[in-house]
């Protein structure tokens, strides 16, 4: 049977291309923005997001970024939380960019070679308190990473600035590691936190996870950091308390003014707050002393008070200082929660919390 | 004169006393409460103590203070106590240590309980006995951890793959511990599980992860800064929406992604750490790719475009093992994003977009690497397991294809941005160019698959995508 020269036409010339649907490209439905130009502080989110409205609410469902078109047919992907306090920090979006441009390295930003030999007692305390820093500081990066598929992609501000703090922590857990092997040590013992670090994990809402991890944990943490020089011998180790401390404010920040939010648009969960914040002080503080050795870190407390003490023979000086940093981090946390707008936390923080504090500023 | 009775003061003591100007006589009398000097001289080293504090303290301790030594509780603090269930010999004890009257009450008021409080009390007690150092437990310093470990920085910094030496390079099959504790670390009893799930090293690991951590962190970068903004034009409108469009598109994958690790982080045991670092910096990756995308859709005058459907994210979200979700997420969907950054430098309109998609391609190269090596690592652990991650990819490749024919607006995009227009001619190009890229990003996922150890997908590979496999040159006998 012969082949019509119509079908020979078709096989033998290429197809036309067919045409393109471009409905998603009409401009009557795209999104139009003014063009922005970079400020001073380059191209940051604060010049692309200007003017631009954050919801107060969302029906999400799918991983449809902000502002843009919405697919009716779009799949689901997940249930996310649907209020904007349920997630929001005011400063989010500076902290993530702040995160972004202060990143460091351990391997090339610490002096490594300035750390010198130390007497067996402090490379011990040394290498213990490293252990426990190295063994606390990912909690807080797989704690809050277990929210992110919660966080619906509206309120994406706060996602960026999780995924900063993952990065963080990864570093945090990286540079104690270091330290402990570069000076004759190793790691020693595990520590004794865990069941603390069970109450982060265990938070059933991202509000619950923030202030017990951002504001409580992370600010002792904090406030450790930020007395580094008891603990350090060297410009390295000044080097990364500096650094770690500098990170450390970012998250705080964030819990901070998350709390903030919550407490300013959702008043009615205050009471709610107190009990996290309850449960939270317990174990850490069950046995805290006036000499400030916690029954929940003993490990933790005898470092220190060895490395503050200049070595063993000085743990009496010490457990004075130990004592300070305590106060430092009770009196810092209540000033936090001041901040936060939970100034009545003063009269019902746990009884050994209580007593180191100040009194009231007025 | 000095009083016979008196007892003598140490010169170091005597001279704390003189440089926060307390008297002698007030520390005489301390001496002769029984206070040993060592504790005198740490309270006056406080700051803040004054000689008239001092009196204070030393005028209240001889009242409750008997001769033979003997404490007498004052009604007030006896009063207090028992309303809040304290032994009267608990306060006597507390009171013996020195605790001050007021500070006790307050203490008691406070809420501590009896047994917090005589926990800290013997404490004390041994403390001033034989100092604190009789009363640290310090059982930490001699547990039977390797030490002695003095490592170096190299050229590269002091980088994650240096310090793992000794027996801190042990990285077991299997890790046994529940808990936080860090590898190479000595295990305490008692301590809580922290519920992870994997603890299986082939499960998980990448021989490649230490260097991508520490590669990761040397090749950071500042979308708000490092990127020359100012050289992004206005487009015609349809390039414009076009690369908007792509945008949205890379945007949702970032996030997507970064739910995706998120969730299984805290499945992943202590002992494989250099994985959970590595995998933080690619979190931070996935903030920078939306970031980037974002600050571009949103900076020359387009605007977000539409959403994908979202059947492909499925596919990557629905995933029960890691295994399972690294083959999908970083080996076939990131091949995919690695093209499209291809495909954006190879039309990139500015200087910005060249940079923006070159530092993209540095990423994501990252992410194929620790998907690969992972998928290498697993599969010689688990040649049993090959069937079974072939199914993984069919079912992934299926659902991509899927989503590839009704996601219009990408594919659209792509076309436009490659063809440089919407006319005729201008799309018949662009057609042209994409099976290109398509064909190269197919290839490239089938040659990462075989260097993972899959070297027989391309026969297994999804019948759409098969089109653009190479097929091996037929030998001349064959021909004939």
């Amino acid at each position: 049977m012969a082949i019509s020269p119509d079908l020979l036409h078709k096989v033998s010339t290429e197809e036309d291309p067919p045409e393109l649907d471009l409905s998603w490209l009409q401009p009557r439905e795209a999104q139009q923005v003014e063009r922005v130009r970079a400020g001073r502080r380059g191209m940051t989110f604060d010049e692309v997001e200007r003017g631009r409205e954050v919801p107060d609410h969302v029906n999400a469902f799918t991983l449809r970024p902000r502002d843009a078109r919405r697919r009716e047919d779009a799949v689901r992907t997940g249930q996310y939380y649907s209020d904007k306090s349920d997630v929001w920090s005011e400063n989010a979006r500076l902290l993530y960019e702040e995160a972004v441009q202060r990143q460091w390295s351990s391997a090339t930003d610490i002096p490594w070679e300035k750390v010198t030999p130390l007497p067996d007692d402090l490379e011990r305390a040394m290498c213990q308190l490293c252990t426990f820093l190295t063994e606390v500081e990912f909690i807080a990066g797989d704690a809050p990473a277990q929210w992110l598929p919660k966080i619906p992609n509206d309120y994406y501000e706060t996602k960026l600035f999780i995924l900063s703090q993952i990065m963080d922590e990864a570093r945090h857990l990286d540079v104690f590691r270091k330290r402990a092997f570069v000076n004759g040590g190793g790691l020693l013992s595990e520590g004794q936190s865990g069941p603390s670090l069970r109450i982060i994990l265990d938070a059933k809402d991202f509000t619950e996870m923030s202030a017990i991890m951002h504001v409580f944990a992370e600010g002792f943490v904090q406030s450790l950091f930020r007395t580094g020089e008891l603990v350090s011998f060297n410009e390295a180790e000044k080097a990364i308390y500096r650094l770690c401390a500098q990170d450390e404010s970012r998250h705080l920040g964030f819990g901070v003014m998350h709390l903030k939010y919550i407490l300013d648009t959702v008043p009615e969960r205050r009471e709610e707050i107190h009990h996290y914040l309850d449960q939270v002080e317990g174990p850490l503080s069950l046995d805290i002393t006036q000499a400030g050795a916690s029954g929940a870190t003993p490990f933790f407390d005898e470092a220190i008070m060895i490395l503050a003490g200049g070595g063993l023979k000085g743990v009496d000086k010490g457990a004075e200082r130990l004592m300070e940093v305590r106060k430092k981090q009770v009196n810092e946390y209540m000033h936090r929660l001041e901040v936060a707008g939970l100034g009545e936390r003063r009269d019902r923080m746990n009884p050994f919390f209580r007593s180191l504090l100040d009194p009231p500023r007025n | 004169m000095a009083d016979a009775a008196a007892p003598d003061i140490p010169e170091d003591l005597a001279q704390v006393a003189q440089e926060k100007s307390i008297p002698l006589e007030l520390v005489r009398r301390a001496m002769a409460l029984g206070f040993p000097v060592e504790a005198i001289k740490m309270q006056m080293s406080q700051p803040g103590v004054t000689a008239e504090a001092a009196e204070q303290f030393i005028a209240e301790q001889e009242k409750i203070r008997g001769a033979g030594g003997e404490i007498s509780v004052p009604p007030e603090l006896k009063a207090i106590a028992d309303e809040f269930g304290w032994p009267e010999e608990l306060v006597k004890r507390a009171l013996k240590l020195g605790a001050g009257v007021d500070m006790l009450m307050n203490q008691i008021k406070a809420g501590i309980r009896p047994d917090q409080a005589e926990r800290f009390i013997e404490q004390q007690e041994r403390a001033q006995q034989g100092g604190m150092e009789a009363a640290l437990d310090l059982s930490w310093m001699k547990v039977p951890t390797e030490w002695g470990i003095r490592v170096r920085p190299g050229k590269k910094g002091l980088t994650v793959g240096m310090i793992n030496v000794g027996t801190y390079a042990d990285i077991p099959d299997v890790w046994p511990y529940h808990t936080e504790m860090p590898r190479g670390a000595y295990p305490l009893a008692g301590i809580p599980t922290m519920g992870y799930t994997i603890y299986e090293k082939a499960e998980l690991w990448a021989d490649n992860c230490a260097d991508l951590y520490e590669e990761a962190i040397q090749r950071r970068w500042r979308p708000a800064t490092d990127i020359p903004w100012d050289t992004v034009e206005p487009l015609p409108d349809e390039i414009e929406k076009a690369m908007c469009q792509v945008c949205t598109y890379l945007c949702e994958k970032g996030l997507l992604a970064g739910d995706v690790v998120g969730k299984w982080l805290p499945e992943m045991s202590y002992g494989y750490h250099e994985v959970k670092l590595y995998l933080s910096t690619a979190e931070f990756d996935y903030a920078r790719q939306f970031e980037i995308f974002r600050k571009r859709a949103l900076s020359n005058g387009g605007g977000m475009g539409m959403q994908s459907p979202g059947y492909f994210h499925r596919a990557i979200i629905d995933a029960r093992g890691w295994t399972e979700t690294s083959a999908v997420l970083h080996i076939l969907s990131n091949s995919f994003v690695m093209g499209i950054y291809q495909l954006g430098e190879y039309t990139a309109h500015n200087e910005a977009e060249s940079l923006i998609y070159r530092l993209c391609m540095q990423d994501v190269a990252r992410q194929l690497a620790y998907g690969v090596q992972h998928l290498k690592y697993f599969l010689s652990r688990h040649q049993d397991r090959r069937a079974e991650v072939h199914n993984y990819l069919n079912k992934g490749e299926a659902i991509f294809v899927f989503e590839e024919e009704k996601d219009t607006p990408i594919k659209e995009a792509l076309i436009i941005l490659l063809g440089g227009g919407t006319s005729g001619e201008q799309v018949a190009d662009g057609m042209s160019k994409l099976e290109y890229f398509r064909t190269r990003w197919v290839r490239d996922y089938l040659a990462r698959l075989a260097a993972a150890g899959l070297p027989d997908r391309r026969e297994k590979i999804h019948p759409s995508l098969k089109k653009y496999v190479q097929q091996p040159e037929k030998t001349e006998a064959q021909a004939a």
